[in-house]
């Protein structure tokens, strides 16, 4: 039970981690709210991946953590949450 | 029954003027924040402000989100500051009767708040208590210094809290 909610939680974290980038590339290019729905969903995709990332991280790193190419991903995954927080407190107005 | 009319209103431009640490703040406001009004002036703040309200409900606060410092403030490619105020005055005024009674305006831009005389030009033309920060902004909206506020009638109250 555990290994497979670790399994979801792997996944949700690649494709939160995916579906932020490609949400903030967006807004970039047109702007975050050049249409309501985009607006909406980057910021669900904003709180998602500033909140939960590093919980599915340590989720799916407790549920099975003898894969190193596992391993490896997850702490990509951490690393680039830890980038996004670090950047958001250093960025200032 | 209903929640506080809040408008956020934010240049969402990508400003490399700001130096590397505040080129994408704006951006970062911008994508952190659901129907936000967009500036690149005074002129394009006062008017999409207006049509965010339209005949609706008035602004109880209006959040205001771009650079600053101690001189002054950034609202979209207009600089303001105490010596050119009077030159945005008349059409920043224009948004004086689209606030609530009791209403505020909060400026995130940076190190405002040490600049009591600026905010207090504004909460005169705007008759509302004006807030801003005496520190950096950062992309999480926290102010590395405090809040301070600034009444119509120019009294300056010292950390107070977010405006919310």
């Amino acid at each position: 039970m555990l290994k497979k909610l670790g399994h979801w939680a792997f996944l949700a974290s690649l494709g939160l981690t995916l579906l932020f980038g490609i949400g903030v590339g967006l807004s970039l290019l047109v702007g975050s709210n050049a249409h309501p729905v985009l607006d909406v969903v980057v910021f669900a995709l904003t709180l998602g991946f500033v909140y939960l990332q590093p919980l599915l991280v340590a989720l799916a790193l407790v549920a099975d953590h003898t894969r190193p190419s596992k391993v490896v991903v997850c702490g990509l995954l951490f690393g680039s949450w830890l980038l996004v927080i670090a950047a958001g407190w250093w960025i200032t107005g | 029954m209903f929640g506080k009319k809040v408008v956020n209103v934010v240049d969402d431009r990508v400003d490399w003027s700001a130096g590397a640490r505040g080129a994408l703040w704006g951006p970062i406001i911008a994508i952190s924040t659901v129907g936000e009004v967009n500036m690149t002036s005074v002129n394009t703040m006062v008017d999409n402000v207006k049509a965010e309200i339209g005949t609706g409900r008035k602004m109880d606060i209006l959040r205001v989100a771009d650079h600053g410092n101690r001189d002054g403030l950034e609202l979209g490619d207009d600089w303001i500051t105490p010596v050119n105020f009077a030159t945005y005055a008349p059409k920043l005024g224009e948004l004086r009767n689209y606030f609530n009674n009791n209403g505020v305006a909060h400026f995130l831009n940076c190190l405002v708040g040490n600049n009591t005389g600026l905010l207090h030009q504004f909460a005169v033309t705007w008759n509302v208590t004006v807030y801003g920060g005496t520190g950096l902004t950062n992309g999480f909206r926290v102010n590395g210094g405090e809040w301070v506020s600034v009444t119509p009638g120019g009294t300056i109250t010292r950390n107070v809290s977010w405006p919310d």
